[in-house]
């Protein structure tokens, strides 16, 4: 599968699912650090799109550093990468995606997490649901949409 | 005409009652002479003043590798009095509930955090403080860090980055140690570091 099919935003999952994070772009997933592609956090994560397709990432290499070399930057550059991603199929229906989100927000937050709660019940599809966790994760972002 | 002799000229300096006009003048006016005497070890530890006295010393004996140590130790400490002042500030310790539900709620309002930054427990982690309700002193401003973005990364992915579990950034001990702290410790930790070779100085003085 190619990677510009992917529709944005999107979540991506640990291979455990055992934490989300939000992506509001193909830009931001081919982002990473040095470090995170030696490690491989990056591959074996499950993608689900907005348009409620579901892939996992299974290569990546390098392609050129993300800021200009005269940035100082820890010794651990932040770097473009070549995704390659495999689609899964008959995974994650609506209300499967609805329960595994909420089951990690509840545990990972004690924040007030009822307005996002009620949003996420009410989604009526994928990108509603992950523009949802958007608003919650990011939302200087979102209002700049 | 004999010439008087160094030791007899400070010996006359010392015994004469009287100012000896005939001597030659001290060629350092006082704020030279005080810039270039080191502070005690009890004035070099006040923050600015104390390093900043170590600095003009170490610059007027011409010693300049220890003077640029001392200005960079000045500059440390104005970052952690403007951090301790800033926080002082804005609330440094929270009264009433300590929840974290309610702890969050306050820290985003008083600290002007911006909707959707995560508030990292630098110091005492969340389930520890959980375990033994340490609550009231632990959910408190000191031991609270607000993540801020960093480029494409949003606060939750770098402050996952910071516990090692972010599926997308991975950061070295450094960066976590950097992102993961807030400024005042940084900066009390450059600060006391170098403040340990006076401490010696001082030491073999007393003996």
């Amino acid at each position: 599968m190619n990677i510009e099919e992917i529709d944005s935003p999107l979540i991506v999952f640990g291979p455990n699912y055992s934490r989300f994070e939000f992506v509001r772009n193909i830009e931001q997933l081919t982002v990473t650090t040095q470090l995170g592609l030696k490690k491989g956090v990056v591959l074996n994560n499950i993608i689900v799109d907005s348009s409620g397709r579901t892939c996992k990432t299974i290569k990546a290499r390098k392609k050129r550093n993300y800021y200009p070399s005269w940035k100082f930057e820890f010794f651990n550059p932040v770097i473009y990468i070549e995704l390659e991603v495999e689609q899964i199929k008959g995974e994650f229906d609506l209300a499967d995606l609805k329960n595994r989100v909420l089951k990690i927000v509840k545990r990972d937050s004690n924040d007030n997490v009822g307005e996002l709660r009620r949003l996420i019940e009410g989604a009526r599809n994928h990108k509603e649901l992950i523009s949802a966790i958007g608003k919650y994760v990011d939302p200087l972002e979102e209002e700049k949409k | 005409m004999n010439q008087p002799q160094p030791s007899e000229l400070q010996e006359r300096r010392w015994s004469s009652p009287i100012p000896d006009t005939s001597l030659p003048a001290p060629d350092t006016s006082p704020l030279e002479s005080f810039l270039a005497t080191e502070p005690g070890f009890a004035e070099s530890l006040i923050p600015i003043w104390g390093s900043g006295r170590q600095a003009a010393a170490a610059f007027s004996a011409g010693n300049y590798w220890a003077g640029a140590a001392y200005t960079a130790l000045a500059i440390s400490d104005v970052f952690l009095v403007k951090s301790i002042a800033t926080g002082i500030g804005k609330g440094a310790w929270k009264l009433g509930s300590n929840s974290w539900k309610v702890t969050r709620g306050w820290y985003g309002k008083r600290y002007g955090l911006a909707a959707g930054t995560e508030a990292h427990h630098w110091a005492i982690p969340q389930r520890i403080i959980e375990k033994y309700g340490w609550q009231s002193w632990a959910n408190q401003p000191w031991n609270l860090k607000p993540i801020l973005a960093q480029g494409v990364f949003n606060s939750k992915t770098v402050h996952l980055a910071i516990h090692g579990v972010s599926r997308r950034l991975s950061f070295n001990f450094g960066q976590r140690l950097w992102y993961g702290t807030p400024t005042w410790f940084k900066a009390a930790t450059v600060s006391g570091t170098g403040r340990i070779p006076s401490f010696f100085d001082d030491t073999e003085d007393i003996k």
